[in-house]
């Protein structure tokens, strides 16, 4: 996962962007480095070629003086040759008394225009002339231009210098630079990577680890506060999400499911049944004398008595059958999946079993319970839910009313 | 050392001019040259230069010409007579080798300069031996002869002679 910087059109990473400012910085410090130091041995080194220059052109003057006294050509030129070469001159340039050329010579290679060039003037190497004098007479002067062949191999040199130190430092700075941004971008992505994890999967138990950088560790902590409250807000949203969709199909005093969730139930069995083309029977129950018994001895005990029907009918049906409290004293009871309806009966005879066992009702009261069943099958009795249960409750009434069940 | 052995380089020394005989005015300033850049122990005021036998261009240095102005005066002299008590330099004319040895056996150790005129292989142990080219006059240096000599010649001098030290 990529970590986002401000733009918004260039994404960059936080890699890139450490990388990109060491880099700056570490060319702007060589750089400067690398300037200072050319600039100063140039100007300390143009100082010595000045200077041999001016003493060039002292020891010239000197040697020469006699090759001009002679009026010796090929001497004064053999012994311009030599200390010309020797001392890394352009050009020398021996007049005589009358102001014309004794002798001229210039570096092997050089033009004479390329010796008197700007940036030997631009660097002060010449021309130096000093006079010849013999005997308190001039006999001519000598005129001296120095060379840039030293300065330029400093300069080379430096540069080339220069470069290799830019490119080690480059690759250093490159791999310090590698481990500091991998010790701070790894915490960075790990956050991003439980960020994710939380938006995404919901899942609030993971916490960020110890860095070892302060900031980072503050962050964490508070990262990882926030991350516990919201876990702890998740789960008691969860639990009274629970809780209300628990009451919303169930019946608070006996716990069954009410009639949304018997509805929902039932629908769902015939659905099964369709499909695997076995048989669902829904009973639907009604508890005789309820109202007098409510009338007689109050509301408490009549909520007792339909506690006790509750119960009772949880005893007497099969593990996977289902009991519903549709209201008041009205029952239902699903049994699906079945292959015969056998089973039925059997429900049926333990059901009015069961509740003739007597219930007390008040201090030397007793009174055993009788319940109406009717029952419908699905698919004999109809094939929609609403179709089952006007049936069963037909029959439930019936049987009430003593009429013969089987119709 | 054998440096007056080495053959002299073609275009050196005094360029001449285009007199009837070019060579006796080179002669003159050539030996005025040598003077002006060689010293004698205690610095004689007046130079005596002694020529020795006849010579072919030696006429402009016998006059007084150019030599003048550097203080030496000349005076032409037998073999016998030149002697180191009576000269201060001498120019050996058109001698044989023995003779021209004769006098530089007796100037030698003694404070006086000596150039030969007709001795262009330098083996008649002068100091100085005359070059006499188509287009200039040049010289040879006999540096033995110089450095057993009494008299103090400028180092600048001696390099400029034709296969001198470089």
């Amino acid at each position: 996962m990529r970590l986002r910087g401000r733009g918004k059109d260039n994404v960059q990473t936080l890699r890139g962007l450490l990388s990109r400012g060491h880099l700056r910085l570490v060319l702007l410090a060589v750089a400067l480095a690398s300037v200072s130091l050319m600039v100063s041995g140039l100007y300390a080194l143009r100082g010595y070629a000045a200077e041999n220059v001016v003493l060039s052109t002292r020891a010239l003057a000197y040697s020469v003086e006699p090759a001009l006294v002679f009026e010796d050509r090929a001497a004064a030129k053999k012994m311009v040759s030599r200390l010309a070469t020797a001392n890394n001159l352009a050009l020398v340039e021996v007049v005589d008394a009358e102001g014309k050329p004794f002798v001229t010579w210039h570096k092997p290679g050089t033009s004479q225009y390329a010796a008197k060039d700007v940036l030997v003037r631009a660097l002060w190497l010449g021309p130096v002339t000093q006079s010849i004098e013999f005997r308190g007479k001039a006999v001519g002067s000598v005129t001296v231009t120095g060379s840039l062949t030293a300065i330029l191999r400093y300069a080379l040199a430096g540069l080339v210098i220069a470069l290799c130190c830019l490119g080690i430092t480059v690759i250093a700075v490159r791999i310090l630079a590698r481990r500091l941004e991998e010790s701070v971008v790894a915490p960075l992505e790990r956050v991003a990577e439980i960020a994710h994890d939380v938006s995404n999967e919901r899942r609030l138990s993971l916490r960020l680890e110890h860095s070892g950088i302060a900031e980072i560790d503050r962050f964490s902590n508070d990262f990882n506060s926030l991350l516990a409250e919201l876990e702890s807000w998740h789960d008691s949203l969860a639990s009274e999400n629970a809780e209300l969709s628990r009451r919303a199909d169930h019946d608070p005093l006996t716990g069954l499911g009410n009639r949304a969730r018997f509805e929902r139930m039932l629908e769902a069995a015939i659905k099964v049944a369709e499909k695997s083309g076995r048989q669902v029977a829904l009973l639907y129950l009604d508890c005789n004398g309820f109202k007098s018994i409510n009338d007689t001895y109050g509301h408490d005990v009549g909520d007792m008595v339909i506690c006790t029907i509750a119960e009772r009918l949880k005893r007497s049906i099969r593990e996977k059958d289902r009991v519903f409290r549709l209201g008041g004293d009205e029952f239902a009871v699903v049994l699906d999946n079945l292959s015969s309806l056998e089973a039925v009966d059997r429900v049926s005879a333990r059901i009015r079993t069961n509740m003739k066992e007597p219930v007390i009702l008040a201090l030397k009261v007793e009174q055993s319970l009788e319940l109406s069943i009717g029952v419908a099958t699905y698919p004999e009795d109809g094939e929609t839910p609403r179709l089952l249960v006007r049936v069963a409750d037909r029959r439930m009434y019936r049987e009430k009313r003593g009429e013969v069940v089987r119709d | 050392m054998a440096l007056a052995a080495t053959p002299a380089p073609s275009t050196i020394g005094l360029p001449l001019g285009n007199e009837a005989d070019p060579y006796t005015p080179a002669v003159a300033r050539l030996v005025r040259s040598v003077v002006m850049y060689t010293r004698w122990p205690g610095v004689p005021a007046r130079l005596r230069a002694c020529v020795v036998g006849p010579t072919d261009h030696g006429g402009d240095l016998l006059a007084g010409k150019s030599v003048a102005s550097v203080g030496v005066s000349a005076v032409a002299v037998t073999v016998a007579a030149a002697q180191p008590g009576a000269c201060d330099i001498v120019y050996i004319g058109r001698l044989s080798l023995d003779e021209q040895r004769v006098v530089t056996a007796r100037m030698r150790d003694a404070a006086v300069l000596t150039i030969a005129e007709n001795d262009p292989a330098c083996r008649s142990r002068a100091m100085f031996c005359l070059l006499f080219e188509a287009e200039s006059l040049s010289f040879r240096l006999n540096i033995d002869a110089v450095a057993s000599s009494q008299i103090r010649i400028d180092p600048r001098v001696l390099r400029m002679g034709a296969g001198g030290a470089p």
